[in-house]
């Protein structure tokens, strides 16, 4: 068909679709399997900042020999919040995995809350291939802000997965271990913001995120540090990072490493 | 200012409704007109004319939401700009965007295109009903509002990935409602 056909077919759509799409908006989504992982991370950030770390964790979709996978929040019986670890060996016969949360760390960040969530991978009709439990953790000091730390099982298809791998800003050996550091920026947009010269050289450069759809403009420095350990992925998060960032989330997942080894 | 109020000033042809049009939704309009021209210079007149065309059409219009009114005007305006327009190359966001949907939509070249146009609006439209509104939300904005992927995974807060692979899904949906129809593809 003509492209001029194809073109006045589309401008004559239904006035409802066009405003429907005008802005993204969260609350129109039904429980659909897909829906954004880590819902539950709302208590402890925006709905934009959470959906802007999605875009760099990529965990909501991949593929897979070009099969379309999704992951995404998932009913499961054993799901709860904890606000002590005296059940932790019960959370791990739960969950499936070991889990090593600490209750303190050596700077003095410590154990707030624990979430158990489910979730699944989904296929490309939704059908669920695999079910899972992740664990969301997280720890306060007094005038600092929260750090959070996240466990999920490593799944087998994220080793055959088409999903880009992006470059960590640095990567440490800790403990044996290998924990990619990043530091990225988020810069919370309007949905009709337009990005500037600066932005688009800056996106190029890498670890430099925009994501549209909040009130106002608002940016923030994100450090994560991640590391797989006895087949369980752990990724700490720190929302207001700063300089000594990388250095204080790889000593602290340094301490976690010790302690599973001990 | 409330859409109500432009509106009124239209009616009371008072020369501020454009300005205040403009700025409230000229940054929606620029995007879209962006999307689809390339030049700059186009795309300023396409705004411009965008704004006599709503002048032109409230009264005896009184449009309801406007911002899709007043977008409607300015996708138009650009489309037939960047068709007539010869010189322009193919590589704005809007010709990528064509292409890929042309790719799910049979040529229909012994039909007269108006009605062509008009059935596959109407086939379109009712197939957006059927999708959840995260696929409704990237396929309107990749062939309606022609914003490129990255953008469109941004807006939502998915991957790449993610919006690429809802994409490729929906059109696979569209590809089989036109089947269904009768269509050959």
């Amino acid at each position: 068909m003509k492209r001029e056909t194809i073109s006045l077919a589309l401008n004559s759509l239904d006035d409802r679709h066009i405003t429907d799409t005008a802005v993204f908006s969260p609350e129109r989504i039904q429980c659909s399997p897909e829906r954004i992982v880590y819902m539950k991370r709302k208590r402890i950030v925006t709905f934009a900042l959470a959906a802007a770390l999605m875009l760099v964790l990529g965990i909501s979709a991949f593929a897979i020999w070009g099969i379309p996978r999704f992951t995404g929040t998932h009913p499961m019986p054993k799901t709860a919040e904890y606000t002590n670890l005296y059940a932790l060996p019960e959370i791990e016969k739960d969950v499936g995995y070991p889990v090593t949360v600490p209750e303190h760390f050596s700077n003095g960040y410590a154990f707030s809350m624990l979430c158990v969530d489910g979730e699944a991978v989904f296929g490309e009709s939704y059908e669920v291939l695999k079910e899972y439990y992740s664990v969301h953790v997280t720890y306060t000091r007094d005038g600092e802000p929260d750090l959070s730390l996240s466990l999920s099982p490593v799944l087998e298809f994220e080793s055959i997965s088409e999903a880009p791998v992006r470059t960590p800003s640095e990567q440490r050996t800790v403990s044996g271990v290998t924990v990619d550091l990043n530091r990225d920026h988020y810069k919370l947009v309007p949905e009709d913001y337009e990005k500037t010269e600066a932005d688009l050289e800056r996106e190029a450069a890498g670890h430099y995120y925009i994501s549209f759809g909040s009130d106002q403009i608002e940016e923030r420095e994100v450090a994560f540090a991640d590391f797989t350990l006895d087949n369980v992925s752990y990724t700490l998060m720190d929302m207001a990072a700063k300089e000594a960032s990388l250095d204080t989330l790889a000593q602290m997942a340094g301490e976690i490493i010790e302690e599973a080894k001990a | 200012m409330t859409d109500e109020e432009i509106i009124s000033l239209f009616f009371e042809r008072s020369e501020q409704a454009i300005s205040e049009l403009a700025a409230k939704h000229g940054k929606a309009v620029r995007r879209i007109v962006r999307n689809i021209l390339s030049d700059e210079e186009d795309v300023k007149e396409c705004v411009n004319d965008t704004w006599l065309g709503v002048w032109n059409s409230i009264p005896p219009n009184r449009p309801d939401p406007l911002r899709a009114y007043v977008c409607r005007i300015a996708r138009n305006l650009a489309a037939k700009k960047y068709h007539s327009n010869t010189a322009e190359k193919r590589n704005s966001q809007y010709d990528f965007a064509l292409e890929e949907l042309a790719e799910c939509i049979p040529d229909r070249s012994t039909v007269e295109d108006t009605v062509a146009a008009k059935e596959l609006t109407e086939t379109i439209n009712r197939f957006l009903d059927t999708l959840s509104y995260e696929d409704k939300f990237v396929f309107m904005r990749r062939y309606w509002y022609a914003d490129s992927l990255s953008e469109i995974a941004a807006m939502a807060g998915m991957s790449y990935q993610s919006a690429a692979v809802r994409l490729h899904r929906v059109k696979g949906k569209l590809k089989k409602e036109l089947l269904k129809e009768g269509v050959p593809v």
